[in-house]
């Protein structure tokens, strides 16, 4: 996060744990943005990705007694909820596979319309990132994170080989962090 | 354990972003159990994926947080319902405009899409109907090419044809051409008839049939000379060519009667005397 953190990342489990209400807000300050964009690019619609986030906010309060500290920072934790929680509310909607690709290349530009609107979006990352992660590399992160596509649907789509979507994958993830490096 | 084979497989690229299969979850889970080379590698892949995702970082509605507090205080150990439409009138009069304002956003790609696509669609048409077309004509251009070749073909065949025909012509108006007529020499096969144009000049002989039955397919007819009762050998001769021409055969000097035979195919050093099909006398 880019806002300082005035609280450790053990003091925030802490209270959570203690249902501290005070921390929980704290909390949602500063990861309704992330987690919201993820829920967002998942179901592509605002409405249901409010409820979504709601949803998402209410599991991390009542099962924060279940975060293991030892498996993974609270973040990835959480991210992985609103994720999961996202991925099964569109499984629900029963969306096609090429309505998933569909919407992948519409929220492009549903983003760069509101990024003026969000001071919270790093503008400069975000196009860094567009721009030189070639479109098949950003096609098959999104697919997979956000659409929660199989390996095989991943290959339909991009036509290519099912036993070299994880190479494909590995190579996506190099790039990135490649192109993290520069920002 | 192989570490570098877990890093370099791109499992731990596909797990971060969700896409290993529970199998293999399960696998590298445990091979992060047991190398910190390979957690460390899971840790680095999930950090460039958490980074990635905050781009994309969009403040969400006010009224969420109003709501998720008032589930907090009227939350027991209740089940997870996710809050329906079920919100404060209030506050979803500004999600409203927002929610308005994408829709038209949205729209217009839409219309934009729209247009692409049916252009597209178009331009395949276009594109589909000109090359079937551009097909139609090479496939034309292909079978007059063709038959030009053909005619031009045929055309060298009728003119070396006409060329032996002029030649033919020229050599039977030279005075000494002798024509040997050859009758049937066997009661038994009557009304054959073949001759041969005899030029002593330039020592051609052409032989044309008029009547010969078809030999049988392993049988040739044989042409002899025949020089003071000697047979000499003048070739073998197919029917097709002989009766349809003028076939060029051997010229024998001196000869005084000329006579065919059938043989076996290939010709004999002798003429099978009872085998003699047709025989003529060379005029003086």
């Amino acid at each position: 996060m880019s806002t300082a953190n005035t609280y450790t990342e053990q003091e925030l489990v802490q209270g959570l744990q203690n249902h501290d209400q005070q921390i929980f807000g704290y909390l949602y300050d500063h990861y309704s943005p992330a987690l919201y964009g993820v829920v967002l690019k998942v179901l592509n619609d605002e409405t249901a990705a409010s409820d979504v986030l709601q949803e998402v906010f209410l599991k991390i309060w009542r099962s924060m007694d279940k975060y293991d500290t030892e498996k993974g920072r609270l973040f990835t934790w959480m991210l992985n909820i609103a994720r999961n929680t996202a991925i099964d509310a569109l499984r629900s909607k029963a969306h096609k596979l090429d309505q998933k690709i569909q919407e992948l290349s519409n929220d492009v530009y549903a983003h760069t319309s509101q990024l003026t609107v969000h001071p919270s979006v790093d503008h400069l990352g975000l196009a860094k990132v567009i721009e030189k992660l070639n479109k098949e590399q950003r096609t098959i992160i999104d697919l997979a994170y956000y659409k929660g596509c199989t390996q095989e649907e991943i290959a339909r789509v991009l036509d290519i080989p099912l036993g070299t979507v994880k190479t494909r994958m590995r190579n996506a993830i190099i790039q990135l962090r490649n192109i993290l490096k520069q920002i | 354990m192989d570490v570098q084979r877990y890093i370099s497989s791109g499992l731990i690229e596909s797990y971060v972003v969700g896409l290993a299969t529970d199998q293999e979850a399960r696998e590298l889970e445990t091979a992060m159990a047991q190398s910190p080379e390979v957690k460390a590698a899971v840790g680095a892949a999930q950090l460039d994926m958490e980074r990635y995702v905050q781009f994309f970082s969009i403040a969400p509605p006010e009224s969420v947080k109003e709501r998720i507090f008032q589930r907090l205080t009227t939350d027991g150990a209740e089940s997870i319902v996710p809050a329906g439409g079920a919100t404060d009138e209030a506050y979803s009069y500004p999600e409203e405009e927002v929610v308005k304002e994408k829709r038209m956003v949205g729209a217009v790609w839409q219309y934009i899409a729209a247009a692409a696509i049916i252009g597209l669609i178009a331009s395949i048409y276009f594109n589909y109907n000109y090359r079937n077309t551009i097909n139609e004509w090479e496939n034309k251009y292909q079978a007059l090419l063709f038959d030009q070749e053909k005619m031009v073909a045929q055309q060298g065949v009728h003119q070396t044809k006409m060329q032996e025909a002029e030649q033919m012509l020229e050599r039977l108006r030279q005075s000494d051409l002798k024509m040997v007529r050859m009758y049937t020499a066997s009661k038994t096969r009557p009304g054959l008839l073949a001759t041969v144009y005899m030029i002593p000049r330039s020592e051609d002989a052409y032989l044309t049939v008029s009547n010969l039955p078809e030999p049988p397919a392993d049988q040739q007819y044989q042409l002899w000379g025949i020089v003071n009762n000697k047979p000499v050998d003048a070739g073998v001769f197919d029917m097709g060519d002989a009766t349809k021409g003028f076939q060029k055969v051997k010229y024998v000097p001196g000869a005084q009667l000329y006579a065919v035979t059938l043989e076996k195919k290939g010709g004999s050093p002798t003429p099978t005397l009872t085998a003699m099909y047709v025989a003529g006398r060379v005029g003086g």
